[in-house]
Formats: structure tokens, C-alpha cells, sequence
């Protein structure tokens, strides 16, 4: 900071203020001169008083002083200007405020909230900075601003600051700055950017906030406090996309973001059945509470999982689709490049197995194909007699969710098996090998939860009976094996078994159905063991197909049978949402003209549900706690009332009212100084008599 | 004859202080000095004729029998007064600011009167003029030729150089030869334990003793005059002040040192009075009177 005058030409008055130190000088030359009869007393009396009295005289003097000299400062008109290296003289100011709306924003922080705040301080500096151009732009998940580039007209921003609303996003950080650099880039003048941001910890913590030093950049706080919170993080199912009747867990995680243990209900609500369970929430600490279910009717289930409101209500609600299967499509492939006759008597067995099997449970269709079905029609399709070709078409399958199970031909080749699974590579040759005696089968993986029936005995061994053909696969394939013989062959291999959710399940299978060949299929366990295979590798329905991010729009691309007019955009709670249409490569594609907020959005084509997608408050805003914004490397932190304070500086703050009120101030000390000795009350003040 | 500092409305105004001196003269020390010499002290003064109401043990019989009338033979009472006035004419006394007078002048005035009033009682009176020595001293007399010379010693004294009261006393003690009354007029800038430390021989051989503290109202009450210089006019010594910022001092070291003046004087049985040269002379007799 540094002193300038409006009147340097009249500099010379403060030599002024020597007056009372030259008139203290002069008068103490030149005292007038007085005969006295005796000043033995008076030298007395000075000896006692000298060690107040100078003091005194000299602050008096010095306060005299100081008055005269404030007093002349005045005519000198002195301003007090911070020197900005960045700052140009004369130049447009152009400002850039970017306002955090993402969804911790709207906690409450006391009567307002932190957006509140947030708008009214960005409010509050527009009036008073009078920027010659600004702008705002908003921190969502995608940044947006008030104007294309900062403009004048600071009254619509006030004005698009009084109605803005916080949203249920992630705020883009660099985004929002990259943004607002574009928009200064060729901007001339002053440049400054205004970050007002709760500067909520998680969001905060890795934010690359790269603006170069031509730019003034400046960081403003709002909310003071971390707030306690509770939240749904997560909703999980298990099986996530059941057939009606299947027994399904859905397990929500709850997060407690305080320092104190907590204690609230849960309440979920699917398919219309409702249930609750009171939960204790440990301090910074998480809690998941499983429900389980079933679904009588095939479609997609909307289930809500709510807590006991508590004053951060946006992540009180969590939200998933859950798809109900009518039936497992199971799809029997003959043999690839066989003709319809062979095909027909060498799947006639398996087939017919397999047919029968789905006619003992009524959540399992089965249908007989000679060429590979195309992606999505079937759940698992059963390809009998492989010959090892075709893989690609099949991988690409499997990737598509369909699950498949392979039993290979006398002509497939190992690697092509090893290719399949991605199994470890074997110099061995893929041999079949008959017995009249047969081979015994059992569970090789115990632990695995496709078993979990089994482990009580009560349904006894799963691959019970006599096995009198099969395939010499590599032992070292054992571990990728469900089902192996006893002598370790391999006699189910599933790729994966860990990861039984992933998408893409394969299986080898060397057990063979034939009647002729073994007696598996009619002893007990056989259909107990095929029934909790086919849902343990049913395909899963990611619900990523549903779930769509709180600020981009809730779209939906149309099936081809349906008519994009007809449909309308239904949120759960609320009426419908204006869509738009527009074509894409993959067809039709609707809109909705708003970004998304957390709840369930229906697609109805009159009163038929045909698509549902549901949005969930995001995890990440949910933990409330503050970052000093001091410890973000770019930019200087400071409060609105310092960034006017160092605004005013930079326009220069005249100085004649404080030096007026110094001068008054002094005036009055010396008045005080000079005269609290003397009217010191005393008894003796009265005539001596 | 005129003198300076008896004037003659001064004389008239006397009349009126009868009572002053008669308490000064007789209430004090004639009644001791009559029971102790009865008879041998009267002198003859005059005969007049018997008014009822006089003392019958009064009338002188031998008259009677010649003239066949009754005449009072009134005798001339000797009370042995003897009072001797100190007057302070150190450079000191000569000081005046809110005041006609300085206080040598004043003091002169009132020693003046006294001594007119003692001498017309026909008692004796003794002047003793001092700064630091004894300038003049003029022992007891009672005649109107001793007043003259007293009014004389007195119109023609100056305010001298420094003063010294307790030196004075000392060396006035041996030149006292009898006890009476002794009447200082000053303004005691001295310590006040130095003073009364000369005044005791005086106090043990019986002398009655009135101190006349005499101050300019200038000096009472400190005049602001700003920063000054101020030059002693008993020394010359010069020192720069600012009035305004020692004047409750002043205030208070003057009440202190009045203070010790008047509590030594009346733990000795001394009379002491301090008195403002603005104020009349003639107040003095009645501080006497009392």
C-alpha cells in the first residue's frame, strides 16, 4: 500500500507543523520575566513535580504536534492505494464469479444456505465492485454461464442470482475454471476470478485450479462449520435381476458424517411392500442393513430406501431399478456347421434334458436353435457339441450378458476351449475317453455360494452318479472348476467364479447328459443342482441401464417399436417433464429439457411403463465437512469484506475523515493531558488562611 | 510632624482599637507587674473632684480638711510593658503584586501603630529592624521622642538583602533584657523548626510572643502568569516556571508550611497570624484583642 496526494503543490504546509514545537522552543527562550520574593519554594515544588509534570508536558507537546500536523495533512488530501502488480491503471475491470451449486451447497448453515449465502455475497460484491464487465458462472456437474462472456449488465446477473437454486450435482471444479479462463482469454483490461465455494473437503481436496498470475484469483468461503449428516451411500440387490419368486437381498449402506454415534429408521419401499428397521450409525462411521424380498411379477421394480429426514434432506433418499425376469431364456444351439438332421439326433439328448428340466421349473423357458441368436434374445445359451469356432461371435456375446455353456466336440481343439475361458495354456491334446466302469463327479469349490444348499447334505452330492464318457481337459484347469471328477478332471469350468456378478459368464461343461452315458440326470440332486446353476450364472442386468447422473438430462433411446410421440417423461413425484427428440445413429433418442435431480423418472407410452431410470443423490456431497481454502494452492483466500476493502484501496481511499477525526481525537487528548494536573481536585484548593 | 507611615486618620482610627491595646497592655501585663511592685511604681498625677461613683478610699482627706471639698488624688500607673517589634526588611518584604503595599510597607504601617498605641498606654516599645543580621535595633522606651525615632528608623528603612529570622533572634536575645512582649512581622520564608528553634529562649524566659505572618495575596494564591522567569529578589537567582502547571503545588507547600508555622506556634503557647497585605492593618489589634 502506499500514501498518494491530490495536493502535493501544498506539501510544504506540513513544515506547519513545527509551529508548536517552535512556539514551546520560542517561549521557553524568551519567557517573560517576573520578580518573586522567594523561589526556594518554587524549586522545591519543581523538584516534586518534574517527574510528572515533564512527561506530561512532553506528550502534550506531542499530541500538539500531532494535531497541527493532521490538521495540514488534510489540505494535502492524501489517499491510501494498494499497489497491484496485475492491476492496469485505467483499465476495465472484468470480474468472473464463479458460484459452487453443487449439492453440498445447499446444507443449511444456520437461517440460510450455504447457496444463499454464496448468491448474497456475490450479490453484495457486484454492488459494491461495479466491475466495468462480469459475469457468473456455475459450478454443476456440467459449467455453465450467466452470459457468453462478461458483459456489462450487472443488474440480470443480480437478477439470475436472486433465482438460482442449488442442484443435486457434482460440481465440475476445473471445469468451471477453464470455463471462466476461455471467457477472460481474450478479454483486455483487469481480469479477476471469484470463487465462492463451501470448498466441501471431498470436492476440494484434489481441485486443480490452474490460473496463471495475469489473472487475480480469489477464494471465498461460505459455511463456517462442518455439519453433521447421515446418508443412504449405497443400494445393492443380490441377485440383481431376479425372476419372480427368487428370493432377493437388497442391502443399503448408511454413512454417519459426524462425530457422534447416530441412531435413525430405515424404511424401503419396493415394489409397493414397505419395511423399516431402526439402525445405530457408529461416529465417522458406516452401517449396512440388508433387506430381503421377493417379486411376484416380472418388470422393473422401483425401490426407494429412506431415512428419518435429518437437515441435509438430499441424500435421505437413495434409489435403484431392479429388473424382475419373467423367465431365464435358455437356448440349446445344435451343433455349429452340422446339418438340421445330424444336429437334431446329436442334441436330441442334451436338448431334451434340458427341455424337460425347464418343464420342472416354471421360471425356465428353453428353445432349440441352429444358428448363433443374436445379442439380448436369450439369457444362457447351451451349445452343444462345440466345435471350437465362432469364437469371437460368442465372446462378443457373453460380453453382451449372455452366459455361455460350451461342451465341446471330438473335433474342438484345447486351445480353442483355453481361448474360451481364458484358461491356462495346456500342450496336452483334447482326447475323449470312454469308461465303462465310469468316473464319480463332486463339488470342487465348497465355499462358492452356488453350493450353499448343498453344504447341509440334505440334497446330497450335486454331480451324484456314474459317469462313463467324458473329455480329458488338464488337470491344471482344477481351478477353475465347479464340478471335477474324482481323479481331477475337470468337469464344469467357470471362467471367473470369483467375480460371479460380472457380465460375461462361461462355461465348459464335461458332464455328460446322455442317458446312455451317465445316470446323472436321473438321480435326485440333478434338477436341485441345474436350478441354482442356471440363476447362480444367470446373466446380470447392471443397472447402469437405469441409472443415469444427477445434472444431465434424463434420456432414454427409443426402442424401434415405439412410437417417440407417444411417449412422456414421468417422475415419481411431480408431474411430467417437458422432452425433446432427437435422432441419433442409434434411433431415436428423448431428452428431458432439465437436468436431472435424485428420484425415479418413468417413460410412459400412454399408462404403460415402458423405461424407468432414477437418479441418486451423489455420494461424494454427502460428507459436509469444510477445507480451508488457505490450504488450495492457487489463488489468496479472503473474506468479501477484504476483497471491497482491497477494491476500495485499489480506487484509492481518501484519508481527510479519518484525519479529521485524528485531529478531533488529539485535540482531545491534548485537552485532556494538558489539564487532568492541574484540575486535579484537591482539598486545598481553598484560600490559605 | 507627619510621619509615613502614621497617619493621622490612622491615629483616629486608633481611638476605636482601645480595647486592642488595653487587652494588649493591661489584660496581659499590667495586672501582674501592679500586684508585684504595689505602691512604689505610682507617681503623682493629678487631683479632681469626687464624682459619685469613685472609690471614698480614693479621696485625700488632707484637702478635704483644708478646702472642705471632696478631690480624688489619681496617681500615674507604671505597668512595665516592654514590647519589642521585629520587622522582617529582607529583599523579600519588598514584594507586591495585588496589593498597594509591599509587605515591608505593610508591616511598617501596623509597627507604626502598634508602637503609637503602646507608647500612648506610656508602656514601653523596642524596634528591631533585620534581614540576615540585625540592621538597627532601638531598645524599650516610652516617651514620644523614642516613638519618633521608631517612625523615623522605620520610614527610613529599605528592604535589605537575604533574610534570616532565626539568626536575628539569636543575636537579638542578649540585647533584650526584660521580659515582655515580643511582636515579629514577616514573612517566614524560613523553616519553620529554625524558627521556633530561636524563639525558645524567648519562650523560656517568659515572653509573650505574637508572629505576624505577612504574605502578598500574589503569593497565596499564585498568579498564572504562563511559562515565566522568575528572579529571586533576595538572590537574583533566576528560574523558569510554568505557573499554571505548579500553582496546586504551590497551593499546597504554602498550606503545608502555614501549617507547621501554626502548629509549632500553639504547641509553645505563641500566637501566630497570618494575614494578607490586601487586608487592613488595623485586624491585626483585633487578633491581639483576642
Amino acid at each position: 500500500m502506499s500514501l498518494l496526494y491530490n495536493n502535493p503543490a501544498l506539501f510544504w504546509l506540513m513544515a506547519l507543523a513545527a509551529i508548536p514545537i517552535l512556539v514551546h522552543l520560542f517561549a521557553r527562550s524568551r519567557p517573560p520575566k517576573h520578580r518573586f520574593s522567594d523561589i526556594t519554594f518554587l524549586k522545591r515544588i519543581i523538584k516534586k513535580t518534574s517527574r510528572v509534570r515533564k512527561p506530561q508536558d512532553r506528550l502534550v507537546l506531542l499530541l500538539r504536534t500531532l494535531a497541527a500536523a493532521a490538521l495540514l495533512a488534510i489540505f494535502v488530501q492524501p489517499f491510501l492505494v494498494s499497489e497491484d502488480p496485475n492491476r492496469i491503471a485505467g483499465a476495465d475491470d472484468n470480474v468472473i464469479i464463479i458460484i459452487d451449486r453443487s449439492a453440498s451447497m445447499s446444507a443449511q448453515q444456520g437461517s440460510t444456505s450455504r447457496f444463499t449465502e454464496a448468491c448474497n455475497e456475490a450479490s453484495e460484491l457486484l454492488t459494491k465492485l461495479k466491475p466495468d464487465n462480469a459475469n457468473i458462472i456455475w459450478i454443476n456437474s456440467t459449467p455453465n454461464a450467466v452470459f457468453p462472456a462478461p458483459g456489462p449488465n450487472l443488474t440480470f446477473l443480480k437478477e439470475s442470482l436472486q433465482t438460482a437454486e442449488p442442484t443435486s450435482d457434482v460440481g465440475a471444479i476445473s471445469a468451471s475454471i477453464k470455463l471462466a479462463l476461455e471467457q477472460l482469454k481474450n478479454v483486455n483490461g483487469n481480469r479477476e476470478i471469484i470463487i465462492i465455494s463451501d470448498f466441501q473437503k471431498q470436492a476440494w481436496e484434489n481441485a486443480e485450479l490452474d490460473v496463471p498470475e495475469a489473472i487475480k484469483f480469489t477464494k471465498l468461503a461460505v459455511g463456517d462449520t462442518d455439519l453433521a449428516n447421515i446418508a443412504i451411500s449405497s443400494i445393492a440387490t443380490t441377485p440383481s435381476s431376479p425372476v419372480t419368486g427368487q428370493d432377493v437381498a437388497i442391502s443399503c449402506q448408511i454413512k454417519n458424517f459426524s462425530n457422534k454415534p447416530k441412531s435413525t429408521t430405515i424404511y424401503l419401499n419396493a415394489g409397493g411392500g414397505r419395511q423399516s428397521k431402526d439402525i445405530e450409525i457408529p461416529a465417522n462411521g458406516q452401517t449396512e442393513v440388508e433387506f430381503r424380498t421377493q417379486f411376484s411379477h416380472h418388470g422393473d421394480v422401483a425401490v426407494t430406501a429412506s431415512l428419518t429426514e435429518d437437515s441435509f434432506k438430499g441424500d435421505d433418499e437413495r434409489f435403484t431399478i431392479i429388473p424382475v425376469r419373467e423367465s431365464l431364456s435358455l437356448c440349446s444351439l445344435t451343433p455349429l456347421g452340422a446339418s438340421p438332421a445330424e444336429a437334431k439326433s446329436k442334441v436330441h439328448g442334451p436338448a431334451s434334458v434340458l427341455q424337460r428340466l425347464a418343464s420342472a421349473l416354471p421360471w425356465l423357458s428353453h428353445t432349440v436353435t441352429a444358428e448363433i441368436p443374436p445379442v439380448g434374445v436369450h439369457d444362457i445359451l447351451f451349445i452343444h457339441e462345440w466345435n471350437g469356432q465362432d469364437i469371437e461371435t460368442l465372446t462378443k456375446l457373453s460380453n453382451n450378458g449372455t452366459t455361455i455353456i460350451v461342451t465341446p466336440s471330438s473335433s474342438c481343439q484345447l486351445q480353442q476351449l483355453q481361448q474360451l475361458l481364458n484358461l491356462p495354456a495346456s500342450s496336452n491334446a483334447l482326447t475323449q475317453k470312454d469308461n465303462p466302469e465310469g468316473w464319480r463327479a463332486g463339488i470342487t469349490k465348497e465355499t462358492s455360494s452356488l453350493f450353499s444348499i448343498f453344504s447341509s447334505g440334505e440334497f446330497g452330492n450335486p454331480a451324484q452318479g456314474n459317469f462313463r464318457q467324458r473329455f480329458q481337459l488338464p488337470s491344471e484347469w482344477l481351478n477353475a472348476s465347479i464340478i471335477s471328477y474324482t481323479d481331477k478332471i475337470p468337469a464344469i469350468l467357470l471362467n471367473n467364479t470369483s467375480k460371479s456378478s460380472s457380465k460375461s459368464k462361461r462355461l465348459i461343461w464335461n458332464l455328460p447328459f446322455d442317458p446312455n452315458l451317465s445316470d446323472w440326470i436321473s438321480q435326485e440332486p440333478f434338477v436341485t443342482f441345474m436350478a441354482e446353476l442356471l440363476l447362480y450364472i444367470q446373466p446380470s442386468k447392471m443397472n447402469l441401464q437405469f441409472e443415469l447422473l444427477p445434472g444431465s438430462p434424463v434420456n432414454w433411446l427409443v426402442p424401434e417399436n415405439i412410437d417417440p410421440s407417444t411417449v412422456a417423461l414421468h417422475p415419481l413425484s411431480g408431474e411430467n417433464w417437458a422432452i425433446k427428440l432427437s435422432n441419433t445413429k442409434q434411433g431415436a433418442s428423448l431428452q428431458s429439457t432439465v437436468p436431472a435431480t435424485p428420484g425415479i423418472f418413468e417413460w410412459r407410452t400412454g399408462n404403460t411403463i415402458a423405461h424407468t431410470n432414477f437418479v441418486n443423490f451423489p455420494t461424494s456431497e454427502s460428507d459436509l465437512s469444510l477445507l480451508d481454502p488457505a490450504a488450495l494452492k492457487q489463488g489468496q483466500s479472503a473474506e468479501a469484506s477484504d476483497i471491497l476493502k482491497a477494491e476500495a484501496l485499489s480506487q484509492g481511499i481518501p484519508m481527510w475523515p479519518w484525519l479529521v477525526s485524528a485531529v478531533l481525537l488529539l485535540l482531545i487528548a491534548e485537552a485532556f493531558a494538558a489539564t487532568t494536573k492541574r484540575n486535579k481536585p484537591s482539598s486545598n484548593t481553598s484560600t490559605i488562611s | 510632624m507627619q510621619f509615613k507611615y502614621l497617619k493621622p486618620e490612622d491615629i483616629n482610627k486608633l481611638r476605636n482599637y482601645e480595647f486592642g491595646a488595653k487587652a494588649l497592655v493591661e489584660g496581659y501585663l499590667s495586672g501582674r507587674h501592679r500586684s508585684k511592685q504595689r505602691g512604689s511604681s505610682t507617681e503623682f498625677h493629678e487631683y479632681r473632684q469626687y464624682t459619685p461613683g469613685d472609690d471614698p478610699s480614693m479621696v485625700d482627706w488632707r484637702v478635704f480638711a483644708r478646702s472642705d471639698r471632696h478631690y480624688l488624688k489619681t496617681f500615674e500607673q507604671e505597668t512595665n510593658l516592654e514590647c519589642t517589634i521585629f520587622v522582617d526588611s529582607s529583599a523579600s518584604m519588598g514584594f507586591k503584586e495585588k496589593s498597594e503595599l509591599t509587605k515591608l510597607e505593610y508591616s511598617s504601617f501596623f509597627a507604626a501603630c502598634l508602637s503609637y498605641l503602646i507608647v500612648s498606654k506610656n508602656d514601653q516599645v523596642g524596634l528591631q529592624i533585620f534581614d540576615k543580621d540585625i540592621r538597627h535595633h532601638l531598645p524599650p522606651g516610652s516617651t514620644r521622642k523614642h516613638l519618633h525615632s521608631i517612625l523615623n528608623l522605620l520610614e527610613k528603612n529599605q528592604p535589605g538583602s537575604q533574610t534570616s529570622l532565626a539568626e536575628s533572634l539569636k543575636r537579638a536575645n542578649p540585647l533584650i533584657k526584660r521580659k515582655g512582649t515580643i511582636v515579629i512581622l514577616s514573612d517566614f520564608f524560613d523553616e519553620p523548626k529554625q524558627i521556633f528553634q530561636a524563639l525558645n529562649p524567648y519562650i523560656h524566659r517568659g515572653f509573650r510572643i505574637h508572629l505576624f505572618h505577612v504574605l502578598d495575596p500574589g503569593e497565596m494564591n499564585l498568579t498564572d502568569r504562563g511559562l515565566s522567569m522568575f528572579t529571586d529578589m533576595e538572590t537574583d537567582e533566576k528560574i523558569t516556571i510554568h505557573t499554571s502547571s505548579i500553582k496546586q503545588t504551590w497551593q499546597d507547600e504554602l498550606k503545608a508550611h502555614t501549617k507547621a508555622l501554626r502548629s509549632l506556634a500553639a504547641s509553645r503557647k505563641v500566637d501566630y497570624t497570618l494575614i494578607s497585605t490586601q487586608e487592613s492593618y488595623f485586624t491585626l489589634f483585633d487578633r491581639l484583642a483576642h
